[in-house]
């Protein structure tokens, strides 16, 4: 839905319900989990209000390689997002990895979604919603717009 | 290495695939592999046995037990100041 008159703020939050999976890719993105419910889409009537979007996931790279969180703009293979963070410490070692678009998107509809890769064909593992050990970790993307 | 990694490493060793998927850990109904288009139904099949016979508590104790035995012999060569360590002591702790 998106207004004309009035348009009030709205925020979206789209969770991973898959405990873990792998994927290396060598640079090529995937979607978060490779899955295309994991995206957030809406619709704009009037392109001038900015949009935030963010993604962030648990991972643990393969000895020596580095795990990349991306965001895309109506794209699962590229990202469109203005920051990205890895993490690449290798075995055992789990840490957390994040992007945001913050832009102005055009008009119509359109959906942000979350990207991975690892810049290796070694696969790494990522967590969705994960609970071991007391620790509870939880893959997560939002979205914040006028509508 | 995660029992998710272990179990890609498992699969990809019998077929091209770009990733597994395990919704929740305890259940196999939720489990799912990406292949890689040029897999063939052989392939396909032979993963599908992999998947079948993996259990994850067999695999975690398993695990464990390889965890506790490489604290141990981190322990013993920490109490051995002069000891020569070789590369496969390092091997075996998992730092090559």
């Amino acid at each position: 839905m998106w207004n004309l008159y009035n348009r009030v703020p709205v925020s979206i939050r789209c969770s991973e319900t898959t405990d873990s999976w792998t994927y290396g890719g060598n640079g090529t993105w995937q979607a978060t989990n490779n899955s295309t419910t994991n995206r957030i889409t809406f619709l704009r009537g009037l392109n001038e209000d900015g949009i935030i979007g963010a993604a962030w996931c648990n991972m643990q790279p393969a000895l020596s390689t580095t795990a990349i969180v991306g965001i895309g703009l109506d794209s699962t293979t590229v990202p469109g997002g203005t920051m990205m963070a890895s993490s690449g410490l290798g075995v055992s070692n789990r840490s957390m990895g994040s992007a945001m678009y913050n832009g102005v998107p055009g008009l119509g509809l359109h959906f942000i979604t979350g990207l991975e890769t690892v810049n290796s064909a070694s696969a790494a593992t990522w967590e969705g919603d994960t609970t071991g050990g007391g620790a509870f970790t939880q893959q997560g993307l939002t979205y914040y717009g006028y509508h | 290495m995660t029992i998710t990694s272990l179990l890609h490493e498992r699969i990809e060793s019998v077929c091209p695939i770009s990733g597994v998927s395990l919704g929740s850990h305890n259940d196999k109904s939720t489990w799912r592999i990406n292949f890689r288009p040029e897999a063939t139904p052989v392939q396909r099949a032979a993963a599908q046995t992999v998947l079948d016979a993996f259990d994850v508590a067999t695999e975690e104790q398993k695990f464990l037990k390889a965890e506790g035995d490489k604290r141990v012999f981190k322990a013993n060569l920490l109490a051995q100041p002069n000891k020569t360590v070789t590369i496969q002591d390092l091997l075996d702790l998992g730092l090559l």
